[in-house]
């Protein structure tokens, strides 16, 4: 087990490494060099002043040596178009997009496993393929299209939820005053995930009341709760999987959930970056989104382990 | 391996579902084929004397908030929306089938090189790739079908390379080695035939996927540039008049979801015929 968490974070490691890698030649690749990313109206002294922080007169592997220094030290570099340290702006907007994207992913969890499981265990019946045919269409839908969708009908129209932003400026803190703001952005930015997340463990989940070992449980006169549970355990793998390939579209996606609901979020910084030519920011919001994927891909492995004891085993070479 | 590739592709056609969206996708593509036929009117011609008019004998589906002719639009804009869709697949295609390629055939350094860079391409959410691409390249069509194409490769090589090393070890493959084929041979010829349905279906799946990208892009501004029309940004420049003309939005909107439904429905059952053992009791 020990083996087997430690080649995980050695895999992360290496990844992250890669992303920075990327990161840092797409600033130095640009054409004309990352002074001319800056602002084009920038004055030659504000350019040089750029270059001279980017040490861009210097060699490549020279430059890429400090970067890595500094990202090593927590030091991102500075945003040009706020001015700031990206590391203090990036997590200044990091707790809000952890809510909304964590609350998004939650309640994918919630409504797709529990129905994808359902629709298996009876297929063919109206609510399977009332589902597969909803699910189909939520991922044909654009994002940002259903997002102003809602905003019209739950806002525009009936004024029962706010368009926008995260609180009501000038009220307070309040959980309440929280929650309402969170619904439609939540849903929204699930909605995409939970019509993927419910074709695969409606897939999985059929494959895996075929299960030798699932059909043994039934044969040997398991309950119901037995055979759902053996089934399950075995389904969720893959589940677990596409749970993990979709967390950058989650951020990815979150960028525009966050954009068209005004909600003050990392995807929505990363968009006004870099729209705004501000490549230190998207450069290190980059790095930030991937190492964060990173680490939670590690939770999920653990998980793996957990569902599947072979996955264990092998790790350790006890087994092939 | 199930039957011949082409075996299963002829199976995944016989569902129902499969054949509406064929059906749906070939009078979309007739339809955008022959547009100019269709409908003779300058997609771009402005009438502002005459704008978001209701639809009417001259104007079929009624104008836009410039007074341009709706349908002429979306025919003109079908044709940009899928042949970004299409051109950004074929660029995904050479570099995941590439790449997954050279992983699989060349094991240890290079396979590890491609694949680490691949796991790092894949944690990093595309939209940001995509901007970041498109600042570079410019917001110009090509641009945008490069951007969408260079960041969308790397299921298709995670896809390709798996194949390559469960094939590898196939004895046909085994044979064409010891009889002296050289690696690239054996894989062309002998290995990548046998990926070519997965290919397909992953192929299938990223025309939708990119015309979504690219109507979330117009939505930031970045998609086709205006005045031409893509249904993107025919999508995207409704939403300012959806309360007085929610019609602009409708009909784009439509078109997107059509046609990507009925390319996801045609995806999944080519899958479904292709992994008998995976697929849904239907």
């Amino acid at each position: 087990m020990t083996r087997f968490l430690l080649e995980r974070l050695a895999h992360a490691i290496t990844v992250i490494a890669v992303v920075s890698l990327l990161t840092f030649f797409i600033i130095h690749l640009a054409p004309g060099g990352p002074s001319l990313l800056a602002d084009p109206k920038l004055s030659r002294v504000e350019r040089a002043a750029i270059e001279r922080e980017l040490g861009v007169d210097r060699p490549l592997p020279q430059q890429f040596a400090t970067w890595v220094t500094r990202v090593a030290r927590g030091d991102l570099g500075r945003s040009f178009l706020y001015q700031t340290p990206n590391v203090d702006t990036i997590l200044a907007r990091f707790p809000n997009t952890l809510l909304l994207a964590g609350s998004a992913l939650l309640l994918s969890i919630v409504l797709a496993i529990p129905l994808g499981a359902y629709a298996a265990a009876h297929p063919g019946s109206l609510l399977d393929r009332t589902l597969g045919l909803a699910s189909f269409t939520i991922m044909a839908v654009p994002a940002f299209w259903l997002g102003i969708g809602a905003i019209l009908v739950f806002a525009v129209g009936t004024h029962l939820l706010p368009a926008g932003g995260a609180s009501t400026p000038g009220l307070g803190w309040s959980v309440a005053d929280r929650l309402r703001h969170l619904l439609l952005p939540a849903v929204v930015l699930s909605a995409a995930t939970s019509a993927e997340l419910f074709r695969y463990a409606r897939t999985s989940a059929g494959a895996a009341f075929k299960l030798p070992l699932v059909r043994t449980v039934r044969a040997k006169g398991g309950r119901r709760r037995t055979v759902a549970w053996h089934a399950l355990r075995n389904a969720l793998i893959p589940v677990l999987t596409v749970i993990g390939l979709q967390l950058p579209r989650l951020v990815g996606g979150a960028a525009i959930t966050e954009t068209v609901f005004a909600w003050p979020g990392m995807g929505r910084l990363g968009v006004e970056a870099a729209l705004g030519r501000d490549y230190p920011l998207v450069m290190a919001m980059t790095l930030f989104v991937s190492a964060a994927v990173v680490l939670v891909n590690i939770a999920i492995d653990l998980c793996y382990a957990w569902a599947d004891p072979r996955i264990r085993l092998d790790a350790t070479g006890a087994r092939g | 391996m199930p039957t011949t590739p082409s075996g299963s592709l002829r199976r995944a056609i016989a569902s129902t579902g499969a054949r509406w969206s064929l059906l749906l996708l070939g009078m979309m593509l007739a339809a955008i084929v022959f547009g100019p036929v269709i409908r003779p009117v300058d997609p771009n011609a402005l009438d502002l004397a005459n704008a978001a008019a209701p639809p009417s004998v001259a104007h079929p589906l009624g104008t836009d908030e410039s007074g341009r002719d709706v349908m002429a639009r979306l025919l003109y804009g079908g044709r940009v929306s899928l042949a970004v869709g299409l051109a950004s697949v074929v660029c995904s295609l050479m570099v995941g089938i590439s790449l997954g390629t050279v992983a699989g055939t060349h094991r240890g350094t290079v396979d590890a090189v491609v694949m680490r860079f691949t796991d790092a391409m894949l944690s990093i959410p595309t939209i940001f790739l995509v901007i970041a691409a498109l600042t570079f390249l410019g917001a110009s069509t090509v641009g945008l079908i490069a951007a969408i194409g260079a960041t969308s490769w790397m299921g298709l090589a995670r896809l390709v390379r798996g194949e390559m090393l469960s094939l590898r070890e196939q004895p046909f493959v085994e044979a064409s080695r010891a009889l002296g084929a050289p690696e690239a041979r054996v894989a062309w010829r002998h290995v990548l035939p046998h990926v070519v349905p997965s290919i397909v279906i992953t192929a299938t799946l990223g025309v939708g996927t990119a015309i979504l990208t690219e109507s979330a892009l117009s939505f930031l501004g970045l998609g086709v540039q205006p005045p031409a029309a893509s249904w993107g940004n025919m999508l995207s420049g409704a939403q300012n008049y959806l309360a007085s003309t929610p019609r602009l939005a409708l009909f784009p909107g439509l078109s997107i979801v059509a046609t990507v439904v009925a390319i996801n429905v045609l995806g999944d059952a080519m899958r479904d015929a292709l992994e008998p053992s995976g697929a849904s009791p239907r």
